[in-house]
């Protein structure tokens, strides 16, 4: 799962708080609070986050309690489980995976920069 | 103008003829230039402060790792004085990561001159170059604006560089990208089966600011240098020392 991410949260790990990242990150383990980053994120099959997430992109294949809101592309597989609303660009959603609250694609306003924090 | 540092133990007849050669090396180089000899009490921050406020630009360590961080540690003191390494004797890992080869080759890679701007590391107000591990690691990380903990005991490495041997330049962090590197192992038994094969999981964090909190004194070595405390401050210092490194430099 790793492969060249900027950060990695792996099993075995608790994250608790505010979460932002300017590059890629792979989420394995678990994390409370929020999540954001200003490039893709990739969430793990072993993955628990009770966070909001946000990112630039994202593959889920683990368990989100929240809400997840992506500028571009989110793919959601088999073994993913989302219970919050979704915000993509575009969404694939591979047979068996699981979302529990509102949908909703196509053009997202953009985020204003102030919002976004700087890395770490 | 160069200033060569000489550890106490390379005074020893067992490297006089290697040094011999260095020192030849070095005339035939036109870069020939003051010794000075350390000792048992002798502090080299004293006598390195001394030779940088003569107008110094180069002060080279001749020794090994353990010579390597006493000399940088006062260098990066003084902005636009430039490091160098000879190495000699063991431990020379730090050598293998500037690119420069044992003995009286590095001659001609302090000769060549490829002069790095590297960041450096700081934990509770003490410099370092390569990086920080503890190996039996179970405390809580704090960056800004989250915490990190591991589930069950782990180790710990904070690179700017690396920390020990390091066989491969995937596992060099860059130390010209104003950030450090934390990479923390923890292996994960699933389930209650003993016999299931246990699960590892390896996290890495760039920082430039983190925080250490132990409920117990935790261990750390940086640099080589062991240090206990239940609270740690790391951060990064960035474009704080310029380093001669060779063309197979690891980073």
């Amino acid at each position: 799962m790793a492969g060249h991410a900027d950060t990695v949260i792996a099993l075995g790990v608790r994250v608790e708080g505010d979460f932002t990242s300017k590059g890629d990150v792979v989420i394995d383990g678990e994390v409370t609070g929020t999540v954001h980053t200003d490039a893709s994120l990739r969430v793990g099959e072993s993955a628990r986050i009770q966070a909001d997430v946000s990112a630039l992109s994202a593959m889920v294949a683990g368990e989100i309690h929240g809400n997840i809101r992506v500028a571009d592309r989110l793919d959601l597989m088999e073994s993913s489980r989302v219970h919050g609303d979704i915000e993509a660009q575009t969404l694939s959603m591979a047979p068996g995976a699981v979302v529990n609250g509102r949908v909703s694609m196509g053009a997202m306003e953009a985020q204003p920069a102030d919002e976004v924090e700087g890395e770490e | 103008m160069y200033s060569y540092i000489y550890d106490e133990f390379v005074q020893s007849p067992k490297f006089k003829k290697e040094l011999d050669t260095i020192e030849s090396r070095l005339t035939d180089l036109g870069m020939s230039g003051k010794v000075v000899r350390l000792a048992l009490f002798r502090d080299p921050s004293d006598i390195i402060a001394g030779e940088v406020s003569r107008g110094l630009s180069t002060v080279v360590a001749v020794g090994n790792d353990e010579t390597a961080r006493r000399v940088l540690d006062v260098v990066a003191e003084y902005p636009g004085t430039t490091f160098g390494y000879i190495p000699l004797g063991t431990p020379t890992h730090l050598a293998r990561l500037l690119g420069i080869p044992d003995g009286v080759e590095a001659c001609d890679v302090l000769s060549g001159r490829i002069v790095e701007t590297i960041d450096m590391g700081v934990v509770n107000g003490k410099r370092f170059l390569a990086g920080i591990a503890s190996a039996k690691f179970d405390a809580r990380i704090t960056v800004s604006g989250f915490r990190m903990r591991a589930t069950s005991p782990g180790s710990l490495q904070v690179r700017n560089l690396a920390v020990g041997f390091v066989p491969s330049p995937e596992l060099v962090a860059d130390p010209r990208d104003g950030k450090l590197e934390a990479v923390l192992e923890v292996e994960e038994r699933r389930g209650w089966n003993p016999f299931r094969k246990r699960r590892s999981g390896r996290s890495v964090l760039p920082f430039t600011h983190m925080e250490i909190d132990g409920d117990a004194p935790v261990t750390i070595v940086a640099d080589g240098e062991e240090m206990t405390s239940d609270h740690f401050d790391i951060s990064v210092e960035p474009k704080m020392l310029k380093v001669i490194t060779g063309r197979g430099r690891m980073f």
